[in-house]
């Protein structure tokens, strides 16, 4: 009977190792371990903490090659279908909503309304169905939401800190919206 | 001829401590946030590893007597001495764990008080009504165990009682069940979900019932303890899923988690009652798997062949039970999963497509393996099988489906890839091919497969050595009876979905009018499939059984794989929101074939003539390591799906109301979740090896109930 446990024994490490190997592979592939956001700062750096970790952003958007999700629309450079990367898209696109709005939309105010009302433009050949972020369960505070601003406006674009801190008139309503969801829950 | 008690005190451990720790609860609820560490350790870590060993255990604990008293049953209602025997093997398992369970329980709840006392304390404040049940009910399980365990002898008389007391017993049982469809009716009890008034139900008071109904001696008395013993045991699991479901889910308080409803609103949250229902099923195949592994174990090690051919057997009842409740488990996975969709969005899609994407796909593998190792095993127990041989060559077919199958199942929807590659394939993130392998009309139809070939196997099993069919129409009216209420059941449970898809408005489902016509075409489908088991009940009935079991299994085959696989992706286009209703079609559909194809099949070779006696014990020793990896393998996929269900909370301890602002607040890779897993695995297998031994060295001194021989050949399968 010992030696029965011993082979049983063997065989379950067997199966364990397979296991922690699979596990592995997969974290490898996927990008590496992750760690705890913490505290962030609003900045490029303290956005891409947030995009790749406590945002879930990575969850439906990938940055160029980075990221394997393809939900939303890629924030880089990436193919036909987007030869500029988000910051620098962004001024596009503000272009044409201030067209379809009467309203004078800056590349910031775009980037701000996608955020917090994803639903106001959505991207051609993508569905509205980007999730809330400053809401259980993601509920980011207004603080991150500015670092992730930040790290998007440095994907070709011109990180403006004062910009984001004292935003147009058209991203304040929104920034009060989501700074009021952001203080949900016990802490 | 009593055991010696071996339950130690450690038992009342939770009772005790959840007490003691109740008046404190609401007072903590108001702190803000406070976490302590024990010796510089992650407690994140130290929690998980906790909970996963203790659940490990507690899912053994409920999952056997599940069994347990089913075999002791099925042993006195034929008067069989060797199945009251293995049912009390298993129960020997059983006490050994208990005690562990409930020293584990207390060291969990004394870690989570410790180290998050602010969550516990909120927790506390909100549950207090439930946990002091939560503690009732520890007492009732103690005291059922002590009564089912310790009195197996004592209670084992087959001496019938007076007619008057067997007409009480039968009395009580009626009224329990008037009772029951008094609360399935909405009689009485709060006002609850439909799942979980049947969940209650059918595990509470249906079981109750039955078991005074088929009271008539003394070992009648002793299964309705046994009976008692696992309706403590589900109320427990209920109970405290409530909490886990709570946490994720939670009703009855406002934002700032101010309970503003009842308690019962926070117990019977939107996922307790899916999480129940998917923990019983899973705790049901996990426990028949552990016991499984105990039989693999000692038949490695037997020395006789009478040893090996108990073991054999016994490892075979108890991978038949593990496998019965595996089949219907992923429906019950995909019923969880459709709640968590419909509570949260973003949880559901951080589940199936963000956070934990990749973690399905190693759950796929899982499962996978976990149903081919349970065929290989069902096919290496046919060589024990004089005239099997008949039916080896179907095996390369069934293996052909299920390795497809497999590879469908695992396939991601899109793959990480560069830039480059991306144009090497076009300019797509997507594989032109197998990106439709990734989606869910592709999952759906091969996971139904893939249970499909499983139960494939099993009939060819069950018929290796019956040489030829019997005539049904020459079996009397009980096996007439059995088919037709068989059919009727594939029937209604068929046509009732077909009749709601006909009547369904695509508003309901807020897609335009011009959609009905996608739901036609499924209600037509499910109309054709009710017209096949019409068709099947008539064959069997005209003694054309096997081309019945054909016709019925060819068409489901069809109809949930090839048909629904294909028209999925049309739906997926057109009318997206429709595909969960596709999705419970293929289940009933594959029900319905179950349940009909099963009963045609029991008469089928019911007292065929064979070509030899089953030789148990004849069997590869490989055969036994795929029953050890069926239980290594279900016990990580336990690990792993309890990582998925607790991460999808992300960066809250209760979603919504209650932040996790530690400095663990955040989503641990793959890797370290297969290190957790693993680590809890390993402790949770060599702990319950050292129990098994223990109990081994007790049972040397013990009779065991009944000294009937080890069935060596044994002509009855389960």
């Amino acid at each position: 009977m010992r030696s029965a446990v011993g082979r049983v024994f063997v065989f379950l490490l067997l199966i364990l190792g397979t296991f922690l190997w699979i596990g592995q592979a997969v974290t490898a592939l996927t990008g590496g371990e992750k760690a705890a956001a913490g505290a962030v700062e609003v900045s490029p750096e303290g956005g891409e903490t947030i995009f790749w970790g406590k945002g879930r952003c990575f969850t439906c958007h990938s940055v160029g090659d980075r990221g394997s999700a393809v939900r939303g629309p890629n924030q880089g450079v990436f193919g036909e279908k987007f030869p500029l990367p988000i910051g620098a898209r962004a001024e596009e696109r503000a272009k044409e909503r201030s067209t379809k709005t009467g309203q004078n939309y800056v590349a910031l105010d775009y980037l701000v309304e996608s955020v917090a009302d994803p639903g106001a433009y959505v991207v051609e050949g993508y569905k509205n169905e980007m999730a809330i972020v400053y809401a259980p369960p993601i509920a980011l505070e207004l603080k991150e939401i500015k670092a992730v601003l930040a790290y998007l406006q440095s994907q070709g674009g011109e990180v403006d800190l004062e910009a984001i801190e004292k935003p147009s008139e058209v991203s304040q309503k929104y920034y009060a919206k989501m700074a009021a969801a952001g203080r949900r829950g016990r802490r | 001829m009593i055991p010696t008690p071996r339950l130690g005190a450690l038992r009342w451990l939770p009772a005790v401590l959840a007490c003691m720790l109740l008046g404190a609860g609401a007072a903590w609820a108001l702190e803000p946030n406070e976490y302590r560490q024990l010796l510089g350790l992650d407690s994140r870590r130290l929690i998980w590893f906790l909970a996963q060993v203790k659940l490990f255990f507690a899912a053994f604990v409920l999952g056997v007597p599940l069994f347990a008293v089913t075999i002791e049953y099925i042993g006195w209602r034929t008067n069989d001495a060797k199945y009251d025997k293995l049912a009390y093997e298993f129960t020997s398992l059983l006490s050994v764990a208990y005690a562990t369970t409930a020293a584990l329980g207390g060291l969990f709840a004394f870690a989570l008080y410790g180290l998050y006392p602010t969550f516990m304390g909120y927790m506390t404040g909100i549950f207090r009504d439930v946990m002091f049940l939560y503690a009732l009910l520890f007492f009732a399980e103690t005291f059922t165990l002590y009564l089912y365990y310790y009195g197996w002898n004592w209670l084992g008389g087959r001496t019938p009682f007076s007619l008057a007391v067997q007409r009480l017993f039968k009395g009580l049982g009626i009224a329990v069940l008037a009772l029951t469809v008094l609360f399935l009716a909405g009689g009485f009890g709060p006002p609850m979900r439909g799942d979980t008034r049947w969940f209650m139900a059918l595990l509470y008071l249906l079981p109750v019932a039955a078991g005074l109904f088929i009271i008539r001696d003394a070992k009648g008395v002793h299964i309705f303890i046994g009976i008692l013993l696992n309706v403590a045991g589900t109320a427990i699991m209920q109970v405290a899923n409530s909490w886990a479901g709570f946490m994720m889910s939670p009703q009855g308080v406002d934002k700032e988690g101010v309970l503003t409803g009842t308690v019962w609103q926070a117990f019977e949250n939107v996922l307790a009652t899916p999480i129940a229902v998917h923990r019983m099923l899973g705790n049901m195949a996990f426990g028949g798997l552990i016991a499984g592994a105990y039989a693999a174990v000692k038949f490695i090690g037997a020395k006789t062949e009478d040893e090996k051919a108990h073991y054999d057997w016994m490892g075979y009842v108890a991978n038949f039970i593990a496998i019965s409740a595996l089949i219907p488990l992923p429906f019950a996975g995909y019923y969880l999963g459709r709640e968590v969709y419909s509570f949260s969005a973003v949880m559901g899609n951080n589940m199936m497509g963000g956070d934990f994407s990749w973690t399905f796909i190693i759950q796929a593998v899982l499962v996978g393996s976990l149903f081919i190792l349970s065929n290989y095993y069902l096919w290496t127990g046919m060589t024990r099988i004089p005239g099997a041989e008949r039916y080896y060559g179907y095996i390369k077919y069934i293996l052909g489906a299920l390795v497809v199958s497999f590879a469908i199942w695992l396939t991601p929807h899109n793959l990480p890839l560069t830039g480059t590659e991306v144009g090497q394939m076009g300019g797509s993130q997507y594989h032109p091919t197998l990106k439709f392998m990734g989606l869910m009309p592709a999952k759906n139809a091969v996971i139904n497969l893939i249970i499909l070939s499983t139960f494939f196997s099993f009939l060819l099993y069950r018929r290796g050595n019956k040489l030829d069919a019997v005539a049904i129409s020459a079996q009397g009216w009980l096996a007439r009876g059995v088919i037709l209420a068989a059919a009727a059941v594939s029937l209604y449970i068929v046509g009732q979905y077909a009749l709601s898809l006909f009547l369904l408005e695509p508003k309901a489902l807020d897609l335009p009018a011009d959609r009905a016509g996608y739901f036609r075409v499924l209600a037509w489908l499910l109309v054709a499939h009710c017209a096949a088991a019409v068709a099947a009940a008539a064959l069997a009935l005209a003694d054309r059984g096997k081309l019945a079991q054909n016709l019925f299994m060819a068409v489901t085959a069809f109809n949930v794989t090839l048909f629904l696989g294909v028209y999925g992706f049309v739906v997926m286009e057109k009318a997206s929101p429709f595909l969960r209703n596709i999705a419970v079609a293929q289940f009933l559909m594959i029900i319905a074939c179950l349940v009909l194809v099963t009963a045609i099949d029991v008469f089928l070779f019911r007292g065929a003539r064979e070509v030899g006696r089953l030789q148990w014990g004849r069997i590869p020793v490989r055969s036994q390591y795929a029953l050890l990896a069926l239980s290594f393998v279900i016990t990580m996929n336990m690990g792993l799906m309890g990582f998925i269900r607790s991460g999808l909370r992300g960066d809250w301890h209760i979603v919504g109301v209650m932040r996790d602002t530690s400095p663990w607040s955040f989503t641990p890779s793959n890797f370290t979740m297969t290190q957790m897993v693993s680590l809890s695995v390993l402790v949770f297998m060599v702990s319950i090896a050292f129990m098994f031994w223990l109990g081994g060295i007790m049972a040397k001194h013990k009779s065991p109930p009944a000294e009937a021989p080890a069935p060596r050949e044994e002509p009855t399968r389960a």
